[in-house]
């Protein structure tokens, strides 16, 4: 019943997200130093009209320098344009990207080129201290 | 003037609302003006009466012709801003009927457009109670009502098997509060100032109370009131 019902108002559906599954695969790297990474998507660009701007968080989630990882997800099209993958090591574990007194966090971001895509790979060396997504790109 | 004077005006309203052979209004001698019929419940039968009514946030068009049996059925459009739409049809009945009082209820159903920056529409069902006091030609009067939409959405998932489809329902609730006055100038015409409240999205979203002025009009056979 619960089915005919969605069915017969399928015609009038308010709202459709067109989400984009993307199994993306990698590595981060900050030299020799292992630990856990922290690994945010972005957008590259989000809003339209005066309202656009750069980056926009799509999810983050946790993998180990040094070590290949794989992440499965879904992109949601109708909100931005571009992939962007940003990482940062939480070298002394506080959940914060540096604060007085920790700036030796290594960071960086790479923007995949080829995108949309099913299959992303990417190798990112983090490269900067204590820079967040913002001050990286573009 | 607190927002709850439009309840004070109406109780002692009811409490004169009494025994069944309680002498009608002088006013409504000739019975009562086509204007109370929108916020009372019902016209008489083969009565019709319009209301329309423009406010901040809320505006709105209803008619409705009553008819035989009791019930009448009432054609009702309203908008916010003119960007949320509401059209619905239904039928309202007078639940108690007294020269000094009415107590009414009403079933609606409709649909929800809303444009804007929300692009949304969906089946809408509203069930409303109102109270209404007769004071000569003026008529305050009180409503609580409850609204309820359902949305469905879409999601689409693009992935390298191919394209998938999703329908998924989710449900708006709205209740709402009004209350106004309404003054007969002549037995077809008459003028209504009110507030209205409408908490869109309750009990997640925060809504504001609104102001909206309105005129009655309707014609049609006027029996004098008569016990029921």
């Amino acid at each position: 019943m619960r089915l005919l019902i969605l069915l017969l108002l399928a015609g009038c559906a308010s709202e459709t997200t067109t989400l984009y599954e993307v199994e993306l695969s990698g590595l981060v790297s900050f030299g020799a130093t292992e630990g856990a990474v922290q690994i945010e998507l972005e957008f590259a660009e989000q809003g339209e009209g005066e309202l656009a701007h750069p980056l926009g968080e799509i999810e983050r989630f946790e993998a180990s320098l040094g070590e290949p990882f794989e992440h499965v997800f879904d992109y949601p099209q109708d909100e931005g344009v571009g992939l962007v993958v940003y990482a940062w090591h939480d070298a002394d574990g506080d959940g914060a990207l540096c604060a007085p007194g920790a700036d030796d966090e290594p960071s960086g971001l790479i923007e995949v080129v080829d995108f949309p895509a099913h299959a992303v790979e990417v190798e990112l060396e983090l490269d900067a201290f204590c820079e967040g997504p913002e001050g990286l790109f573009p | 003037m607190s927002r709850w004077a439009p309840l004070f005006l109406l109780l002692p309203s009811l409490a004169l609302a009494g025994p069944k052979d309680a002498e009608p209004t002088p006013f409504s001698q000739g019975g009562d003006p086509a204007a109370f019929d929108i916020p009372g419940g019902g016209s008489p039968a083969g009565a019709w009466a319009v209301a329309v009514s423009g406010g901040y946030p809320w505006s709105s068009l209803r008619a409705q012709v009553g008819i035989r049996g009791g019930l009448t059925p009432v054609l009702s459009l309203e908008t916010a801003l003119f960007r949320r739409w509401e059209p619905s049809l239904g039928v309202s009945g007078r639940i108690l009927d007294r020269p000094r009082g009415r107590i009414s209820g009403e079933l609606l159903v409709g649909w929800t457009i809303e444009a804007g920056e929300v692009h949304q529409n969906g089946p809408r069902a509203l069930a409303r109670v109102r109270v209404l006091g007769i004071l000569g030609r003026v008529a305050p009067w009180f409503s609580v009502a409850t609204g309820h939409t359902v949305y469905v959405d879409e999601t689409v998932r693009i992935s390298a098997e191919g394209e998938a489809s999703e329908l998924s329902a989710r449900h708006e609730w709205t209740p709402v509060i009004e209350a106004g006055v309404v003054v007969g100038i002549t037995k077809n015409l008459g003028v209504e100032l009110g507030f209205d409240w409408h908490f869109v999205g309750a009990p997640d979203r925060f809504a504001l109370p609104g102001l909206r002025f309105g005129v009655h009009f309707g014609a049609g056979p006027r029996p004098a009131w008569e016990a029921p």
